[in-house]
């Protein structure tokens, strides 16, 4: 048999489609082919959600280690990795949780499955640049509404209508787990993922500033994410949020 | 930075141990007494973040190697361009001192497994490995390193020994070789071969690296069979397959691998310390 | 339209002004950390197959946990969402 064709059996007998494979494989020394591919077949699901459960261990936790386990089979099954570097599998994982789990109790897990996801991609953005406020002294004023930012690479944003950051903060203590309050913080939680010197960082933002940072965000001008946000909360106090912004780190450059 | 084809970092001569995330912050505040470190180069492709920066003031301060696991050049299916692009700005930010890869292959029709699985050993497997040995040689500017892989079975259409297989992989391709004298004995047990018969048929002035690990004795059907875990100390048997080696390939860089249930990093610099006296 | 321009022009004037003193504080992510958030998700090792991880791949997907059975069971059935969005 050649290269390829023995390669494809391999992988088919991996995911239980064939075991075609079997009838190249030595079966001696007292174990025979399917004993022999039943280890490769284990170390593939072992690998791939000892990994899932690193990217995602708030949802590895919520789910349990024996459902989780099995969870991670389903989604490898549909969503086999496509890289010889395991970091990428996670990426699909928040959607197929929102189909997976479409309506009923566990809806909100693929809401805190994306506020990890982001979490990741924070942590292995490319390094920021100092921000130069000093640029700015060069706008003259009838051109600040149309004012633009570049952002960091790490900065990322996430709304639930669940409250996903409580949830993710409740299984930052080792050991034990605080249930989280329904009273105090059920409901929406607007996020904001940015990555400090100590790694990432995620912080509550309110609804206002939410709207602010993602028209900033995604390249609206200054003058526009201003108003998206009054339109929210009219005392939006623009000022201070400018403040925040380059206090958090979150500005790379700006532009006319 | 370094730019492909720049002379590579000297070699260490001490033993070393594997650069693992949860001692990074450790490894550069304690300053561990042992000859050098090994990372593995995928866990270091992101853009930027806490453990490529980690890893670039290690390398301040030891000689580092860069160790792949999963391009799968074994894999008769496309080279991964991506991939190696990431590999490729790893090695020119690192400056390893040795850059190796698994002789194995790990894809097929898209579908990764993210494990070193076993070529079988014709000679038209053989070309095609020597052929994608070559192509990374090519992209890197630089000789890279092909490391035996341990393994649970072997293919009926076998041409080759395994060692025979990476002899020829040597001679074909102009490789060099990481001996993992671990995965070595782990399949002479697996599959009935005789380990220094499997060194003596190895070109032995292409081992420029040995690593070290420890590994289980697990049952199928009541059989035992021996599996790569890394996850404890390396076994006296191990141990003094190391110093046979020793004496066959001369005092080439040695690594302390342990990658599942990571102990303390005193641990594994203490099993450094134990390479470096096997005379 | 005209306050709206006052204002952000104030906003960034308040930014210049402050700008020393900021550059002082966090500096978001410029700085090098080592943090060990970012476990490697690569090796070259094989899973343990102790005699209970074996007998996990022989399971049969149906009499595996049904339903999550972990801390989602401390959240409760509290997390209904309270109105569509």
């Amino acid at each position: 048999m050649k290269l390829p064709e023995l390669q494809q059996h391999f992988i088919a007998s991996l995911y239980g489609e064939s075991s075609d494979i079997e009838a190249q494989v030595r079966g001696d020394h007292g174990i025979g082919a399917a004993g022999r591919m039943a280890i490769y077949r284990y170390n593939l699901q072992a690998g791939f959600g000892k990994a899932l459960a690193l990217e995602f261990p708030v949802i590895a936790a919520l789910c349990g280690a024996d459902y989780f386990a099995r969870l991670a089979r389903e989604f490898q099954l549909a969503h086999p990795s496509t890289s010889g570097d395991l970091h990428h599998i996670g990426a699909p994982f928040p959607r197929y949780l929102r189909q997976r789990f479409e309506s009923g109790d566990y809806a909100y897990f693929a809401d805190v499955a994306e506020l990890e996801w982001a979490r990741e991609e924070a942590a292995r953005a490319a390094d920021g640049v100092p921000f130069d406020v000093g640029t700015l002294g060069t706008v003259a004023p009838e051109d600040t509404p149309a004012l633009r930012f570049a952002f960091q690479p790490a900065v990322r944003l996430v709304v639930s209508r669940w409250p996903i950051l409580s949830i993710w903060e409740a299984h930052q203590a080792p050991g034990e787990v605080r249930p989280v309050d329904p009273g105090a913080s059920a409901g929406a939680e607007h996020v904001l993922v940015r990555r400090a010197a100590t790694g990432p960082v995620l912080e509550r933002v309110g609804e206002a500033e939410f709207s602010w940072l993602a028209s900033l965000l995604r390249g609206a001008p200054l003058g526009e994410a201003f108003d998206a946000a009054l339109a929210i909360d009219a005392a939006f106090d623009v000022a201070m949020a400018l403040q925040r912004c380059v206090a958090r780190g979150l500005f790379r450059a700006a532009c006319g | 930075m370094t730019t492909p084809g720049q002379a590579p970092a000297p070699a260490p001569v001490r033993a070393g141990i594997g650069l693992r995330a949860p001692h990074h912050r450790e490894v550069l505040e304690r300053a561990p007494d042992v000859g050098w470190f090994e990372a593995h180069s995928e866990n270091y492709f992101a853009d930027g973040g806490g453990a490529v920066a980690a890893l670039l003031a290690v390398r301040e301060r030891w000689p580092v190697a860069l160790h792949g696991v999963g391009l799968g050049l074994g894999s008769a299916g496309p080279l991964d361009r991506e991939h190696l692009r990431k590999l490729t700005r790893l090695v020119a930010r690192v400056n390893p001192w040795a850059v190796s890869e698994h002789a194995c292959w790990g894809h097929a029709g898209g579908r990764h497994t993210n494990d070193l699985l076993p070529m079988p050993r014709t000679a038209e497997a053989l070309r095609h490995l020597a052929g994608r040995v070559g192509e990374l040689q090519d992209a890197l500017g630089r000789q890279v390193l092909l490391e035996n892989v341990s393994s649970y079975l072997e293919f009926r259409n076998a041409e080759f020994s395994e060692a025979g297989f990476l002899a020829a992989l040597v001679a074909e391709s102009g490789c060099a070789l990481l001996l993992d004298v671990n995965n070595v004995y782990v399949n002479a047990c697996n599959h009935g071969f005789d380990a220094e018969g499997y060194f003596d048929e190895l070109p032995a002035a292409a081992v420029r690296e040995i690593h070290l690990a420890g590994h289980e004795v697990s049952e199928v059907g009541g059989v035992g069979i021996r599996i790569d875990t890394h996850d404890r100390p390396v076994c006296d048997a191990v141990w003094t397959l190391y110093a046979s080696a020793r004496r066959r390939f001369g005092r080439v860089p040695t690594l302390i691998e342990w990658d599942a249930t990571l102990p303390p990093l005193d641990v594994l610099v203490a099993e450094a310390r134990r390479a470096d006296e096997v005379a | 339209m005209l306050s709206r321009n006052l204002i952000l022009t104030a906003a960034i004037g308040s930014l210049l002004a402050l700008g020393a003193a900021n550059a002082a504080e966090d500096k978001g992510d410029t700085e090098k950390c080592f943090g060990v958030a970012e476990a490697g998700k690569n090796g070259c090792h094989t899973a343990s197959h102790g005699c209970a991880g074996m007998a996990k791949t022989d399971k049969d997907p149906a009499d595996w946990a049904k339903v999550p059975k972990g801390t989602c069971e401390k959240m409760g059935g509290k997390l209904t969402p309270p109105a569509a969005m």
